[in-house]
């Protein structure tokens, strides 16, 4: 069996942090071997863009604080009719779906075991990393009782009968999956130099230790995570789905399907995919590098395959249930579906079936942006616009304080990724770049 | 092209996947663990005259906020459709007669106790739960906030305490549990009740009672006892003189939202053979696939886009 | 390609499962409700077993509410006059409940039974008490504790037929009148005076002072009834017209139409106008109400005014026309027995010995006495045959 990040033997791997990478065996892969970008990067960590990024992250923490202090109440615009809102329905919900990236490249470069695809892994590792990350924060945050959150973990509180349970639990393990398949990124990193200042320099020689004890034992079991990872996923994916299907009378029959969890892990497929070359390619620019077209475009050929099979698990179930009769009428709730399809499905699949568009950078980045909106909005619709209780009329809007928070969370979360990609071998080292 | 080796393998995730499907109908047959001898209250509609006085009793017996009993003699609030909320577990509402020489129909609205509630199934860590006897109970202890029990919930009732910072609470009918269970008094709102619209006892008897009334008097009532099916039953029995429909009751099948999910809960993670499964099935391709792929043999099906 | 074929199979073979188990559980298979079956519903033939019971013809079977028998024949006198309930009083005074004017609302329809629904056969009548439990229990779901029997009762009514419900109306308010002094009647706020019922059959009725009726009669359309004039003017009682009535006549009860009232004008109104002619009631246009002295050219004024119509005609059923003369009704009146001082004048010594006609020509007491049967020259008004004294 193959390690995860380098097909062709995991040995050298460890090492390969400090001194220059040795070059690849392997005459498929044309790039570089991953390495941090500090030093090395065509454009400096903090830029105007970045830092307003830092500013709207410091403005949801503020908001964050608030909540803590006041309560839900104080902040956001959840009732009684509407018990969940952006929290759940964008941080949680989109959150996942959009941190499917990491499972589907997993499954793409490591099960599949195609080799040009390694060099997409470590990213979207770093994205579903943090994704999850603060799928948990935000889970946390729109917690009434956050510090009971362990309570999950209890055996003699485990409830098998929810489907939030299920999802909970295999966020849980999930999350720990990949933290464990990032370790050996943090091992590549800094083993052999660990080398702390000062007073702490006396934990030099026992965090040396650790690294080497990690790395060489993730190295052997890395194989059974990443499987793992792939079935955790695959498991909370649709059981997101199934999250809502216990409420028939209020979802709206458009989304509402028994099933709605098979046709939530069909859109994680697409659009994990999707978010790994739109993140790449939103990554090049704002990094000024050259954008890995010779990967992306083969991956994005898989993109309209997978979006035809959520499509038609979509319309197969709609003709079954015969809820066409929902989109004759002008509503909110049938242009919000009609959205979804026709920007989040058609229009991509047309654009990335065409073999040419497929390999312009702009014509990729829109069609893969577009499944990603799609697929998000798909979340938001089942979580937000498709509800619909049965008493009272008052319609959710979000609160200003709730949409920052949200908006703050992105933003931190773009600004650990960048720090990340700053701080540990994550892209791959452009040759062009060495030159620079 | 299709290889043999590919075909073999989607067909067996297919026949994996149909399997997982199959188990999960069988599951949905659930054993009730339900006491035979279970309480209830059957509310007789027609006979609320909406004087609120469960609606004071009820708050007094919760130590939630409220007035002087002569406060709930104001009517006037009868007039809007209202719900309850986190500062009342009850409230009667006020359905217009259908014409003026009829009755209007007062509505006490409650959490109704499900046999098979969908809040207890969804809760992640079990914090409200059926008691065997009837009522469903709620431990603020365990619970973690979600609020996933008011997205379940078909009839809006759970309520939460969105203003709380630290000890936010579900609040809900319990049937008076601690009154119930414990003392074997009846709920506060039920001893209250003036006319005795409301009558506390095993809800197998109330059934028959109900029964008995639509039976004697065709005229007075509509046939059927809310709560009797719908959604699999209710520990509140509702008898009235229109369908539930017609005085704010939703429109609900006769089986709980629960019994589907947890069909599909079920089905797919029962003894964890799906995981487990698609845990074999991709250590197999990765396996096969790490093998065809010897060094020197190079990626040779997604050749596109090589060279430019 | 390849890959699409693959993902077409396994698809095919997910949506296919799913869509089977879909079809038992689809949420959208809603519980048909069952159309309500047709029935009577006029709910009073529980007790009834015609649709229009009367007072003369109650047409009463025994009851299908749970327990109940028929009551033997007891007077509506016969129960107390007020019963005071007070075994609950915590929360508001007791209620003074009027027993006999419910009993006699009661005699209109269903009589005792309406409340005492499991009375025996024979002999005394229970009190609700002496079934009933002070205290809620669970044994006998079917029957209320003795609050909720009251309730049952009282609030059935008080909703169905007067639409008034508020604890007020039957309950004093709580605080210090909590316990009733000893000997001492509380007042029910509200409670109807016994002494209102009209008929002593039903609470007073505001009715309308006239009824303007247009018939198809050729000799004259218009009916004018001075419902009024019946009721205060000739003393008549509500059940002289109204026995026959049902009580549906006018009460919505269980959402029941109000029927349309058409009393049988020959039989009701020819009990005392049987004699007269169509012209008597028929008219071109509407007549004015009731004057005596328009209608018998006889006036009341001033001596007559206060006098009931049953004083000197009779009993309406037996209605007969006195004799103008003053002693068909004073009979006690002679020369010597009469004080003319009730008239406001006290005749003088002389006057006193004489015949009444001897002034008062032929009796006609509405015109001016003649003197000059005596004196040669008119003299009344200017000088009187006595002195004037205050009318009595």
């Amino acid at each position: 069996m193959a390690s995860p990040d380098n097909a062709q033997g995991s040995g050298t791997l460890a090492m390969a942090g400090a001194g220059p990478a040795p070059k690849p065996k392997h005459a498929a892969a044309h790039h570089e071997r991953p390495a941090p970008l500090f030093g090395r990067a065509a454009v400096p960590f903090f830029t105007p863009g970045v830092i307003v990024i830092a500013a709207l992250a410091a403005a949801g923490l503020i908001v964050l604080g608030v909540r803590l202090v006041f309560g839900l109440g104080a902040v956001t615009h959840l009732n009684n009719q509407y018990p969940w809102g952006i929290w759940i329905g964008i941080d949680v919900a989109t959150g996942v779906a959009l941190a499917a990236g990491g499972f589907t490249t997993a499954f793409v470069a490591h099960i599949l075991n195609h080799e040009r695809y390694h060099v997409l892994v470590r990213p979207a590792l770093l994205t579903a990393m943090l994704g999850y990350t603060f799928v948990a924060l935000g889970v946390c945050v729109d917690l009434g009782r956050y510090y009971n959150i362990w309570h999950v973990l209890m055996p003699q509180m485990w409830q098998g009968n929810s489907a939030l349970f299920e999802v909970g639990m295999c966020v849980c393990c999930y999350l720990t999956v990949l933290y464990l398949e990032f370790m050996p990124i943090v091992c590549e990193r800094f083993r052999g130099h660990v080398n702390l200042p000062g007073l702490l320099a006396g934990l030099n020689k026992p965090l040396e230790t650790l690294l080497r004890l990690l790395d060489n034992t993730l190295g052997a079991t890395m194989n059974f995570f990443i499987i793992m990872g792939v079935v955790l996923s695959c498991a909370h994916q649709s059981s997101l789905g199934t999250l809502m299907v216990i409420a028939p009378s209020k979802l709206h029959p458009l989304w509402h399907t028994a099933i709605l969890p098979l046709q939530f892990l069909l859109s994680a497929f697409a659009v994990g995919l999707s978010m790994v070359v739109f993140e790449s390619l939103l990554a090049s620019r704002s990094l000024k590098r050259a954008p890995e077209m010779s990967v992306l475009s083969p991956l994005a050929r898989m993109i309209p395959f997978l979006l035809t099979v959520y499509f038609a698990a979509k319309v197969i179930d709609m003709a079954n249930r015969g809820t066409w009769k929902y989109l004759e009428t002008f509503s909110l709730r049938s242009v919000s579906w009609s959205v979804e399809v026709i920007v989040g499905i058609f229009i991509p699949v047309a654009i990335l079936l065409s073999h040419r568009l497929r390999r312009k950078a702009a014509w990729l980045f829109s069609a893969a942006a577009m499944v990603v909106f799609g697929v998000a909005l798909n979340r938001f619709n089942v979580f937000i616009i498709g509800y619909t209780p049965p008493y009272g009329t008052k319609a959710y809007i979000p609160a200003w304080t709730e949409v920052l928070l949200t908006a703050g969370f992105i933003a931190l979360l773009v600004l650990i990724y960048r720090l990340f990609i700053f701080l540990f071998p994550i892209l791959p080292e452009e040759e062009g770049a060495k030159h620079v | 092209m299709v290889t043999r080796r590919e075909f073999l393998k989607y067909t067996g995730v297919a026949a994996g996947t149909a399997a997982l499907a199959a188990t999960g109908a069988e599951a949905s047959a659930g054993k009730t663990h339900l006491d035979p001898e279970r309480i209830g209250v059957l509310a007789d509609l027609t006979l609320c005259i909406g004087c609120r006085r469960c609606e004071w009793g009820c708050a007094e017996q919760n130590k939630l906020p409220h007035g002087t009993l002569q406060s709930y003699d104001d009517l006037t609030v009868l007039k809007e459709e209202r719900r309850p909320d986190e500062t009342r577990l009850t409230v009667i509402n006020r359905y217009p007669a259908p014409t003026w020489r009829e009755q209007p129909l007062d509505v006490k609205v409650q959490c109704l106790h499900c046999e098979k509630p969908a809040c207890v199934s969804a809760c992640i860590v079990g914090a409200l739960e059926k008691n065997p006897k009837g009522p469903v109970t709620y431990d603020a202890w365990k619970c973690i906030g979600c609020r996933y029990c008011m997205v379940a919930c078909p009839f809006q009732i759970p309520a939460y305490e969105y203003d709380n910072a630290l000890t936010p609470k579900v609040m809900k009918c319990t049937l008076c549990s601690e009154r119930t269970l414990k003392d074997g008094k009846q709920p506060a709102c039920v001893e209250i009740c003036p006319r005795e619209a409301l009558v506390y006892g095993k809800r197998e008897q109330l059934l028959e009672l109900a029964h008995e009334r639509i039976n004697q008097r065709p005229d007075r009532y509509h046939p059927e006892v809310m709560g009797e099916h719908t959604v699999g039953g209710t520990s509140w029995l509702l008898l009235g003189d229109r369908p539930a429909t017609e005085y704010g009751i939703p429109e609900l099948p006769n089986q709980s939202p629960a019994v589907l999910t947890e069909t599909i809960q079920h089905g797919v993670f029962r003894g964890f053979t799906g995981p487990l499964m698609i845990f074999g099935l991709l250590s197999v391709l990765m396996k096969s696939s790490t093998d065809k792929r010897k060094p020197g043999e190079g990626d040779d099906q997604d050749g596109e886009d090589h060279h430019g | 390609m390849s890959k699409l074929k693959g993902l077409l199979i396994v698809l095919a073979c997910l949506v296919a499962a799913s869509a089977a188990t879909a079809q038992v559980m689809d949420p959208a298979h809603r519980n048909p409700t069952p159309a309500k079956p047709v029935t009577d519903t006029s709910g009073c033939t529980d007790c009834h077993s015609c649709t229009t019971p009367t007072h003369e013809n109650p047409c009463l079977q025994a009851c299908k509410r749970h327990g109940a028998q028929f009551l033997g024949k007891h007077a509506t006198d016969e129960g107390p006059e007020v019963v005071v309930i007070d075994q609950l009083a915590n929360l508001y005074g007791p209620v003074v409940f009027a027993h006999q004017l419910h009993a006699r609302m009661s005699a209109m329809t269903g009589g005792c039974t309406n409340c005492h629904h499991s009375s025996p056969a024979t002999g005394k009548v229970p009190p609700c008490r002496e079934c009933h439990q002070p205290t809620r229990g669970n044994t006998d779901l079917r029957q209320p504790a003795l609050k909720g029997a009251y309730h049952r009762q009282c609030i059935n009514c008080h909703l169905d037929w007067s639409h008034e419900n508020a604890c007020v109306f039957c309950h004093e308010e709580a605080g210090d009148k909590k316990a009733p002094v000893a000997g001492q009647t509380p007042k029910k706020p509200g409670s109807h005076d016994p002494t209102d019922i009209v008929g002593a059959r039903h609470p007073l009725i505001k009715a309308t002072p006239t009824y303007t009726y247009q018939t198809n009669e050729p000799t004259g359309a218009v009916v004018t009834f001075h419902h009024e004039d019946h009721v205060s003017k000739f003393g008549l009682q509500c059940v002289n017209c109204h026995r026959g009535d049902s009580c549906r006549s006018c009460h919505d009860s269980n959402g029941q139409p109000k029927e349309k009232r058409r009393l049988d004008h020959v039989t009701t109104c020819g009990v005392c106008h049987g004699e007269r002619d169509c012209s008597f009631c028929h008219s071109k246009a509407a007549k004015p109400e009731f004057d005596h002295k328009t209608s018998t050219g006889w006036a009341l004024e001033p001596f007559h005014r206060k006098v009931a119509c049953t004083t000197c005609h009779g009993q309406p059923e037996n209605f007969h026309k006195p004799d103008r003369a003053c002693t068909s009704c004073h009979i006690h009146w002679a020369v010597g027995s009469f004080d003319h001082a009730v008239a406001g004048v006290k005749l003088s010594e002389n006057h006193r010995e004489l015949d009444c006609d001897g002034c008062h020509l032929e009796k006609n007491f509405a015109v001016k006495p003649d003197c000059t049967g005596c004196h040669d020259t008119p003299m009344y008004p200017e000088k009187l045959p006595g002195t004037r004294v205050p009318r009595r």
